[in-house]
């Protein structure tokens, strides 16, 4: 009997954390590095792996190079080259961080809820640490996160030409938009 | 005359791609640091020998040049202007290396006109450059405007099942990214979900054993068909694969494609 009611607590934990658990396979990430000279440095990727903890506030992004979109083909073919992102170097490029007040947001409850959130962001091939406002949306148990933020290029080791000629932002717009399951 | 007007305005060009074109914000940005500023750096190395040349050893060799390189330099000059202007970043004193640029342009064109006034039998080659000169705009200004091609109208370089495709990543990641990544591929297999992104939409096809999976990012022209499609339904989608990673979030292998379209619904 005894036996039985630690099985049926074990799979009951196991469950509880699995909930709290969130992820999604199709977050989008979009790279927005246009500037004055230059429209086309713009790319959307919507296959981005996204994770959130309800209980913790750990949030996880991962997303693959090669797989940001650009409308023209030669300037996808010039951030994957070796001179900008070297996605066959560094295939992934991903954050690993936490909601730094989480006790603000009622996963619980709907509503949108104002965050911040700290972590490690890992682009080719360099991590830097973070930090950036962002949004969270309940509704109807649904859990949804959106946040815009800007890097340093120079501070991941991407400084190639076009960045020096000013055709490519030296600091470009990140928005990470992911909706839950 | 002709030719020693072509050298100095070649020495201009020099000068000018050292010194400030534009500014964004605090930061100057000087002439070499433009991709325009090496056209205009070749220009000047390419028209300052050809004068130099004409000068020392008193010939008027491919003088009909000097015009078509003026038209060309006032071309790059001129549409670079209007790009800062569109872009509400002023021209102003500092731009001095635009300015330089601009008289060069202009002291070319005269002293093509005085080459071709004394040599008009140079006009052929004026023609012949100008022609060249519209040739290598065009090819410029398709490749910046060029969009990704209907993966529809692309024949597939592969043809393999989902399941296959899965367990060739998960057995040999690398080898496997080299064999598919950046091809066009046509997988069949069922749908496991459709998952809204954005306004588009992904469709994934997964193994429900180890949890890798192939998802579609579909194009958005074919976005509504996708909408329409079932989890459960048998289907053909082609796209073009961009690799698969092992997620430590999901530990289990993606395999990710872009611009893909539905081929066959079974």
């Amino acid at each position: 009997m005894k036996k039985t009611n630690l099985v049926v607590a074990l799979l009951f934990a196991a469950t509880a954390t699995f909930a709290q658990k969130k992820t999604t396979t199709s977050a989008t990430v979009t790279f927005d590095a246009t500037t004055a000279l230059d429209a086309l440095p713009k790319a959307e990727n919507k296959t981005t792996i996204a994770a959130i903890n309800t209980k913790t506030g750990d949030v996880q992004f991962e997303s693959q190079v090669k797989s940001f979109e650009f409308s023209n083909p030669k300037m996808q073919e010039h951030f994957n080259s070796a001179g900008w992102m070297d996605s066959d170097q560094f295939p992934k490029a991903n954050f690993k961080g936490k909601i730094t007040n989480t006790g603000n947001v009622n996963f619980k409850k709907d509503g949108t809820y104002n965050v911040t959130v700290e972590g490690d962001l890992t682009i080719h091939g360099k991590t830097q640490k973070v930090s950036a406002p962002a949004t969270i949306t309940v509704k109807g148990g649904a859990v949804s996160a959106q946040s815009t933020f800007s890097v340093k290029l120079a501070d991941f080791g991407v400084d190639g030409q076009a960045v020096a000629a000013g055709k490519v932002s030296k600091e470009p717009k990140i928005t990470v938009s992911a909706d839950f399951k | 005359m002709a030719h020693r007007l072509t050298f100095l305005a070649a020495l201009s060009l020099l000068i000018s791609i050292a010194l400030p074109w534009w500014h964004d914000a605090a930061v100057l940005f000087k002439g070499y640091e433009n991709p325009e500023g090496y056209f205009v750096l070749a220009t000047g190395i390419f028209i300052g020998g050809l004068s130099l040349y004409n000068i020392l050893k008193t010939k008027n060799i491919l003088s009909g040049l000097y015009l078509p390189s003026g038209v060309a330099v006032l071309l790059v000059v001129t549409s670079f202007y209007y790009l800062l202007k569109q872009n509400g970043k002023p021209i102003e004193a500092f731009s001095i290396g635009l300015y330089i640029v601009l008289i060069s342009a202009l002291l070319l064109l005269v002293s093509g006109i005085i080459a071709l006034i004394k040599k008009p039998g140079q006009i052929y080659l004026s023609i012949a450059g100008s022609v060249l000169l519209a040739a290598a705009v065009f090819v410029y200004n398709k490749t910046m405007n060029d969009t990704f091609e209907d993966s529809k109208n692309i024949k597939a370089d592969f043809e393999t099942d989902a399941a296959s495709l899965i367990k060739s990543f998960e057995t040999n990641n690398a080898d496997a990214n080299k064999k598919y990544r950046e091809k066009n591929i046509a997988i069949s297999g069922r749908v496991a979900t459709i998952e809204i992104a954005d306004t588009t939409a992904n469709i994934k096809m997964a193994d429900t054993l180890t949890g890798s999976y192939i998802i579609f990012a579909m194009q958005r022209k074919d976005a509504a068909t996708a909408k329409t499609l079932k989890k459960g339904d048998s289907v053909l989608i082609k796209g073009f694969c961009s690799g698969g990673e092992y997620s430590d979030i999901l530990e289990a292998t993606s395999i990710n494609f872009q611009r893909a379209v539905l081929e066959k619904k079974f």
